[in-house]
């Protein structure tokens, strides 16, 4: 018979040392008097180099550093400036700004045209940069006089502001005495927030600028971005207190959020288009009733209400309320309508249907694989057999990029004025994500881009929204309400290009 | 003993050269082009075509191989697309974090499975053994990613016990000592930081240890039982010596050879198996990093890791032959 071995002595030992351990670790920590919000983010975190990021959050955390050329100031897209007091434009190949008088950067430098100079040759010119597209039509930047700055377009210009408010206006004098480290060490810049700390794809962390006139005493002293890529990471960091804001809260946990007691939610309508893009190039979507079928058949309402349970609003057309040329009058729309769509594919020649291949997107938009399987079903019913394919976001985009996609769904996002996106997508031999080409489009998007006087450049863009809905290369379907998670602590309200400012950011009385 | 480590170092670089080609080799026939999704959605053809020349990918394969072995035998892996650093750095940063979460994963699935097996073997076919064997086996099946995020939801969200991510709270970063975080706040003396980074550390390390503890527990309890067949165990114990020593000193012992390898090579295993509960637990490490690589198409940047990976794994293995020398006199690592 084996011996017995008396282990119940130790085992006691043992499960009392960890039970000790484990109530020691979870005793709860004193509040610390800085306050500090934390935001959970999903966007990635290059670097320190403010040039080699390419999304609106980076933009916005190194624009309250730094400061941008332009920036939009409110719901109406009238834009502001951290650096100038003025611009104009001189004729339509000039643009003259003027820097605002002792302006001067956290550690007292005084901001000169020449930063503005540096900047955009360094958007053009530094290997890390993936910004250079957006100072393409600058050819040239000159220095008029100590508080001013010329910018000569390759062609003329109106959207000019549009690609100028990503511009981060960074220091000549830093970078010329420190190169590279200037980014890390001496980030000093004309916003209310300075760098403190940053760990690549981890988090950023920025703390005030004394005296900023931007800010208020009830702005958090410092501010945490956090990189948390799954939603439900964010919720539960959110309950527990980790962070205060949690972006981008999906609609299956949006209800969680508003029932816990400690959270609640903020809104706002994103600017990000989501729409099915169809390329002519390509059989059966070379004849305009096939791409026109596909839109009658897809009940945009129903899956509005039913899978993103109300969380989005209908497009119709390019451009939805509060963005720039929007107008409900615009035709042609699409309402659901599937026996429309059966007819026009008859129409076409396919009266038995036809057979397709439909690129959906998984785990990049809100519910996209939901969304594009019921996308799928009911193109089913008015006719199409849909072939559903699901690659990794890389792989399509890859092919996107090259022209190889067929039929897909996809986002385009920070559209307020949908004039970039437009030549993007629709204007010949700018990209050939869709590869659709209509020479009165094309002389349409050019005139609109040269249009200085504003109502008119509108008429012309929403003729030329018109022209692209028509012909139909891309169905616009929706864009998503857009959910933040807030702590009851912190009042703060989410803005459509998900950018995060700190003087919006409000703590509460008796918050710590 | 020296030769032999010698020995086996050089026999590494024929194998290192062959997985960089393997790698090098797959991560370009895989669908995507970097500069397509590193580059902005508003970028023009010309941006991307500009930045595949950066970036040397208009160069023919080869080329672009050479260029790499050439760099990489300087301990050079060249820039990563995505970051715009140098690997070797960002790697630097980040292995820290995957070694600590890694040794304490080894730490407590050792300290779990080796005193569990050695209780089963004591006592075979009792309703101990039959705990134990049925503990190991739910360690190795269950699927680690969603025990993560259920323990997440308990301990964080519901309980608020513990943190649900990242390695530590911020308000405790400082500038690292030797990179673990547990043991810097110690050494500094900050107990506050010491324990925010255990309680960090707690459920991803709990997590990816259950595996090691299923497998350890098994090879201990077979390991255990064997030895306690052998004819000093018998000799020891009619001697009168306490059970606690013959099972400890002259059972265990006898049992660790099998038992060291085993923990050596699982813990090789913890080191490159801890990427999914990386993304879970939001945790800094290698493994996350390398995630982002892939999915950007970061050829230097995957190249890189997956280099520091199968470095890391052949000296696991050779400290575990150098060990086994070390605990068994009879064994000799000769020529």
């Amino acid at each position: 018979m084996m011996p017995e071995w008396n282990s119940s002595k130790s085992l006691k030992r043992l499960v009392a040392a960890c039970a000790t351990a484990l109530m020691l670790l979870c005793a709860p920590e004193r509040a610390v008097a800085k306050t500090t919000v934390t935001v959970a983010v999903t966007e990635t975190i290059v670097g320190v180099n403010p040039y080699a990021d390419s999304v609106s959050l980076m933009n916005a955390v190194w624009c309250q550093i730094y400061g941008c050329m332009v920036r939009y100031v409110d719901e109406n897209q009238n834009y502001t400036s951290d650096l100038f007091e003025s611009w104009k434009v001189e004729d339509p190949l000039t643009w003259v700004f003027k820097i605002k008088p002792g302006l001067k950067r956290s550690n007292g430098e005084s901001v000169v045209p020449d930063d503005v100079v540096h900047s955009i040759n360094r958007m053009k010119t530094d290997p890390q940069s993936k910004q250079a597209h957006r100072v393409s039509y600058v050819a040239e930047v000159q220095v008029r006089d100590p508080h001013t700055v010329v910018l000569k377009t390759t062609e003329p210009l109106a959207t000019l502001l549009e690609y100028l408010k990503s511009v981060i206006i960074t220091s000549k004098a830093q970078w010329d005495a420190h190169g590279k480290d200037a980014d890390r060490d001496f980030a000093y810049g004309v916003g209310p927030y300075k760098l403190k700390r940053l760990a690549i794809d981890n988090y950023v962390s920025i703390e005030k600028v004394p005296g900023h006139p931007l800010l208020s005493p009830d702005n958090p002293d410092e501010i945490v971005f956090r990189i948390m890529k799954e939603p439900e990471q964010r919720v539960t960091a959110l309950f527990n207190g980790e962070v205060q804001i949690a972006q981008f809260i999906p609609p299956q946990l949006v209800s969680r959020v508003e029932q816990n007691a400690g959270t609640k939610l903020g809104w706002t309508d994103s600017i990000e288009v989501m729409f099915l893009a169809m390329s002519p190039l390509a059989p059966p979507f070379d004849k305009k009733e096939v791409r026109q079928a596909v839109a009658y058949a897809i009940d945009r309402d129903a899956i509005i209400k039913s899978i993103l349970q109300g969380q989005a609003s209908r497009l119709d057309g390019p451009v939805g309320p509060g963005q720039i040329a929007y107008t409900p009058d615009l035709e042609p729309k699409y309402p659901y309508d599937r026996e429309r769509a059966r007819a026009l594919l008859k129409q076409a020649g396919y009266p038995d249907g036809v057979a397709v291949d439909f690129y959906a997107t998984v785990g990049r938009y809100t519910s996209d694989k939901q969304l594009c399987e019921a996308i799928a079903a009911m193109l089913q019913k008015a006719g199409f057999k849909v072939n559903l394919k699901t690659p990794e976001w890389g792989t399509l985009w890859s092919n996107v990029q090259k022209g190889g996609v067929p039929f897909y769904y996809m986002g385009r996002g920070t559209v307020v004025d949908p004039s970039v996106m437009l030549a993007q997508y629709f204007e010949t031999n700018n990209t050939p994500r869709v590869g659709y080409s209509n020479p009165e489009v094309d002389a349409l998007l050019k005139q609109e881009r040269q249009t200085f006087d504003f109502s008119a450049r509108l008429k012309i863009l929403q003729k030329a929204m018109s022209k692209i809905t028509e012909e139909a290369p891309g169905h616009f379907l929706w864009r998503h309400k857009m959910a933040y998670g807030l702590a009851k602590s912190i009042d703060f309200q989410p803005l459509p290009g998900s950018e995060v400012w700190g003087w919006k950011i409000k703590l509460k009385p008796g918050r710590s | 003993m020296s030769g032999y480590i010698t020995r086996r170092l050089l026999g590494m670089i024929p194998v290192l050269m062959l997985i960089a080609l393997f790698v090098f080799l797959l991560i370009h026939a895989a669908p995507g082009d970097p500069a397509a999704i590193l580059i902005s959605d508003e970028a023009s053809k010309a941006d991307i075509e500009a930045a595949r020349q950066r970036w040397g990918l208009d160069q023919p394969l080869f080329m672009q191989f050479l260029h790499f072995m050439v760099s990489a035998v300087q301990l050079d892996f060249g820039e990563s697309f995505k970051y715009g650093e140098p690997v070797a750095s960002l790697i630097a940063q980040r292995m820290p974090a995957s070694l600590e979460l890694a040794l304490y994963a080894t730490l407590f699935g050792t300290c779990v499975a080796l005193p569990l097996g050695v209780w089963a073997a004591s006592r075979p076919n009792s309703w101990i053994d039959t705990l134990a064997s049925t503990a190991g086996f739910v360690g190795i099946s269950m699927p680690h990613f969603w025990l993560a995020i259920v323990l997440i939801l308990i301990f964080s969200g519901y309980f608020h016990l513990l943190p649900s991510s990242g390695r530590a709270a911020l308000r405790f970063s400082d500038e690292p000592i030797t990179g673990f975080l547990t043991i810097d706040a110690l050494i500094r003396g900050n107990w506050a930081a010491a324990k925010d980074a255990f309680a960090h550390i707690l459920m991803p390390a709990f997590v990816l240890s259950l595996n090691m503890v299923g497998i350890v527990m098994r090879v201990t309890r077979s390991s255990m039982m064997e030895v306690l067949q052998e004819d000093y165990i018998m000799t020891a114990r009619a001697k009168g010596v306490a059970e606690s020593i013959v099972l400890w000193r002259h059972g265990f012992r006898n049992a660790l050879v099998t038992v060291i390898t085993v923990v050596g090579l699982e813990f090789g295993t913890l080191l490159s198996g801890s990427i999914i509960l990386e993304t879970v637990f939001a945790w800094p490490g290698i493994g996350s990093l390398l995630l982002q690589g892939i999915g950007a198409r970061d050829y230097p940047l995957i190249t890189g890791v997956v280099m520091v990976y199968t470095t890391l794994f052949i000296l696991v293995n050779l400290l575990v032959d150098v060990l086994y020398a070390a605990t068994d006199p009879r064994i000799r690592l000769s020529a």
